[in-house]
């Protein structure tokens, strides 16, 4: 009987210390960091040529939300279907950035990646290819 | 029939027209005057403002829904039978030497393109242009590069007028008969006419209005109500007109074409039928107007998700690289035109 008592209380104890625990362990109320943090990447454009005036472009990657024009001066106009985001921006386009977007995780950077698809140039020739083109995906800071 | 016939039949009935006796009020009757003044106001097209143009000797007047007129453009030399292309401008035949001629909506007038005898122009549902030579038709794309030819006096045809009907085929007239181009091959449609008729003009629903001009006693002009099979349905439609020498539907204000038939008479007149008697809008003669292509539904399309139909993604290509499928380029030169984006 004593045994059993002493086994009780034991076993109360481990509650309630489980309990302070998982109620935020330090006894002042703050909660320590925990969970995915959300924020903002964007894509930026490298190209070979100077007289680009169109791109069609696909990024893919989980939670893609508030997706927006890197330039005012840029036409852009986009179609999101699940983890896709399709992409047109039509202007007269360089190096930088093309449009930035939030995300539910920053630490999961490599979930993200973006396509290039289509190129016009200034008299609206198509490019006959887009392998030197270069999309990268990545966190905006600050 | 023999390939020339067509031509000799028309030389031949070129004599004046006849007066006619009265008949019978027909479903279009009466009519009445919406504009006079004129000589011989047979070439007409409506803009996508609602506003009527006439071809009246040299002359090209703007007519307003009131009724008013004022010189479009006295610089066309030779005008024939004109349309209004997907850009709006006007598109002006002139057989005299060969030359078709451009009109933008305020009235500068430039050399398009060289289109041999051409005697009427037609915007196709692509936006394409084509245009009659009497011995032949000739195709060109939207921006004035030629498509394709077809000789249709060794086929039996001569080419007059053109039209194009709600199911897309092209339509030609002479004065002695109706025929339609299928794959370049003519097709007879109408060849037992009675002398000089005139159009067709459609509505949407495929029925058919012709003219006939008397030039025999006896025989009273009047506008011919067929079915889309080419039946007749109304032999004397409209009776109540002098010597007809066109038809045609109204056009809004907004651009669509409206229940309102037009028929152009020798009197210098043009009448309009009863509007009660007429049965559908009519069907649009500028199949294609680059206004009224959705931005929207262009960026949707080269994003991937299907929105435009055959012949607006041919057009935008046309007008865009022209490579043979829409595209970002094509988008690009689609929102340089309408101005979204500065193309400079």
């Amino acid at each position: 009987m004593l045994m059993e008592k002493l086994f009780i209380g034991l076993l109360m104890s481990a509650v309630s210390a489980v309990g302070l625990v998982a109620c935020g362990g330090d006894g002042n109320g703050d909660l320590p960091p925990t969970g995915p943090t959300a924020g903002t990447f964007a894509v930026t454009l490298s190209t070979p040529n100077a007289d680009d005036g169109a791109i069609v472009f696909r990024v893919n990657g989980p939670g893609i939300t508030q997706i927006t024009n890197g330039n005012p001066a840029h036409y852009m106009h986009f179609d999101q279907a699940g983890s896709a985001v399709t992409v047109v921006i039509v202007g007269d386009l360089e190096d930088g950035t093309l449009l930035t977007f939030r995300v539910p995780d920053v630490d999961a950077a490599s979930s993200y990646s973006a396509t290039v698809l289509e190129v016009a140039d200034r008299t609206n020739e198509l490019r006959g290819s887009v392998g030197t083109y270069g999309l990268s995906v990545g966190q905006v800071s600050g | 029939m023999s390939g020339r016939t067509p031509l000799l039949v028309l030389l031949a009935l070129t004599a004046a027209s006849v007066d006619a006796p009265a008949q019978e009020p027909g479903p279009g009757d009466p009519t009445t005057i919406f504009v006079t003044g004129f000589s011989e106001p047979c070439r007409t097209e409506f803009n996508s403002e609602g506003d009527l143009f006439v071809k009246d000797g040299a002359v090209i007047y703007r007519v307003a829904p009131d009724g008013s007129s004022t010189v479009f453009t006295e610089e066309v030399p030779d005008g024939r039978g004109f349309t209004f292309d997907a850009f709006d401008d006007m598109i002006v035949p002139s057989p005299g030497n060969s030359t078709i001629y451009k009109v933008s909506p305020e009235g500068v007038v430039t050399e398009f393109i060289s289109v041999f005898n051409a005697r009427r122009a037609r915007t196709g549902p692509d936006g394409s242009l084509w245009f009659a030579a009497i011995d032949s038709i000739h195709h060109y794309d939207a921006m004035g590069r030629h498509l394709a030819s077809f000789d249709v006096m060794s086929q039996g045809g001569a080419a007059f007028g053109l039209r194009f009907s709600p199911s897309g085929e092209l339509y030609f007239s002479s004065w002695g008969g109706y025929w339609k181009l299928v794959d370049g091959v003519v097709v007879p449609v109408l060849t037992d006419v009675l002398p000089r008729a005139g159009g067709p003009t459609f509505d949407e629903l495929g029925n058919i209005y012709t003219y006939h001009e008397s030039v025999t006693e006896g025989d009273p002009h009047r506008v011919i109500l067929y079915d889309s099979a080419w039946e007749v349905v109304d032999d004397a439609f409209v009776t109540d007109v002098e010597p007809p020498c066109g038809t045609m539907f109204g056009r809004d204000d907004d651009g669509s074409t409206n229940a309102r038939l037009f028929i152009s008479q020798r009197d210098g007149t043009i009448v309009e039928a009863n509007p009660a008697g007429i049965a559908a809008p009519g069907f649009p003669v500028v199949g294609l107007s680059l206004s009224e292509i959705d931005e929207e539904d262009c960026a949707d399309e080269v994003v991937g998700v299907p929105a435009l139909s055959e012949n607006e993604s041919t057009f935008l290509d046309v007008i865009g690289n022209n490579n043979g499928s829409y595209d970002v380029g094509d988008f690009r030169a689609y929102l340089v035109r309408t101005g979204v984006v500065d193309g400079s």
